[in-house]
């Protein structure tokens, strides 16, 4: 008995097309003297059948309605970010480095010889105009702008285009800052 | 060509591919609406489960750890998907008192094999017990024919899913579909 329930399993298992070859080759053997074991045979492979026919196709256009549903992932909102990040820190150090060079331009015509003290009065300038010029556009005031720009364009070419470029360089950095991902798209629906 | 295995097709979604998400469903969009139908019994659901896996599932793509299978990590969240939209589905009964178990919707029709109305008729009755039948196997073993008959896992990845010894997986399936050969006896001597 206990040995017909093992040649049971076999014939489950070889049904099921994981049975070990050399079980197998011991079951062929069963078989050719078992009419029993060749009827519950014939009866496993068709419950395999009835089982394989029971599988449904999943509904038309099922992958596209997935792939259009998908969020951004977090993984990927992660990478972007420290894409961000980089882009961000690049445009700094470009601007200290272009800062540095003004500087130095505008401290050399300044102060013929005495490269530190030129620079060090240029850098003043230039937060001193800067401070005037945030002062006036947070008071956003006709006169706070006014006052501004005549400071701005008081100033000695090498700070107007240092004011140009901080500024054009703090609207990318912000732009790069805020820049929205992309919006998860509409979940998929059936369509039928 | 040699289809491209899982665990490349995951890594080239997490390198930017999106498309290589689109090979993984379509590789799997059957097995796992399949499965989940035999757990949920109803089609709509299964579809629209299916489709919360896939989304689970590719938004902690950077999680899934390679030393598994992507197949029985899949099938373990839309597992989970089931047993929580079963809870939903009788918190929603219980909410309107009523008294059946929400097996209503629409059902699969089998493809029909044979022709003319005698045929219709068979193919029903047969789409009919198949339900009938992998619906009254105890929760475990419908769970175990299921993941092997519909979802088409092999018993290894069985065995890694449900943590049970390979032995039992094997002896579970024999038993399971011992039950079934009973219960569909009319339907595999013709």
């Amino acid at each position: 008995m206990g040995e017909h329930t093992t040649y049971l399993e076999w014939l489950d298992q070889e049904a099921d097309g994981t049975l070990p070859a050399d079980d197998a080759a011991r079951l062929a053997d069963h078989l050719g003297e078992c009419a029993a074991c060749r009827e519950e045979r014939q009866h496993l492979v068709r419950l395999h059948e009835v089982l394989d026919e029971a599988v449904m196709p999943p509904r038309a256009g099922f992958r596209a309605d997935v792939m259009a549903a998908l969020p951004v992932p977090p993984w990927q909102k992660t990478a972007r970010r420290w894409g961000s990040y980089r882009l961000a820190a690049g445009l700094l150090v470009a601007l200290a480095g272009l800062s540095a060079l003004l500087l130095a331009l505008a401290g050399a015509e300044a102060v013929p010889g005495a490269p530190l003290a030129s620079a060090a009065s240029a850098l003043v300038d230039l937060v001193a105009v800067s401070l005037v010029a945030g002062a006036g556009l947070l008071a956003a005031s006709w006169s706070g702008v006014g006052l501004a720009v005549g400071e701005i364009f008081s100033a000695s070419p090498g700070i107007l285009v240092g004011c140009a470029l901080l500024l054009t360089f703090l609207v990318l950095l912000l732009a790069t800052m805020v820049r929205r991902p992309r919006t998860a798209a509409v979940r998929g629906r059936r369509d039928g | 060509m040699e289809p491209r295995p899982d665990e490349e097709l995951v890594r080239a979604v997490l390198e930017g591919d999106q498309d290589a998400f689109g090979d993984l469903v379509e590789r799997y969009q059957g097995r796992l609406v399949n499965y989940l139908y035999r757990l949920l019994r109803n089609t709509d659901e299964a579809h629209d489960v299916a489709q919360e896996v896939f989304i689970k599932v590719y938004q902690a793509l950077d999680r899934f750890d390679p030393r598994y299978r992507f197949s029985t990590w899949l099938f373990r969240v839309g597992q989970n998907a089931a047993i929580d939209q079963i809870r939903k589905r009788r918190l929603k009964l219980v909410s309107l008192h009523r008294q059946d178990d929400g097996e209503e919707g629409r059902d699969w029709e089998l493809p029909s094999g044979e022709r003319g109305p005698y045929g219709e008729v068979r193919n029903l009755e047969r789409g009919a017990a198949i339900r009938q039948a992998i619906a009254g196997l105890p929760d475990e073993y419908r769970e175990l024919i299921s993941l092997r008959h519909f979802g088409e896992l092999s018993y290894d990845e069985i065995a890694e899913l449900k943590e049970m010894p390979l032995g039992t997986v094997k002896n579970k399936l024999f038993r399971g579909r011992q039950m079934l050969k009973a219960q569909l006896s009319g339907f595999l001597t013709d």
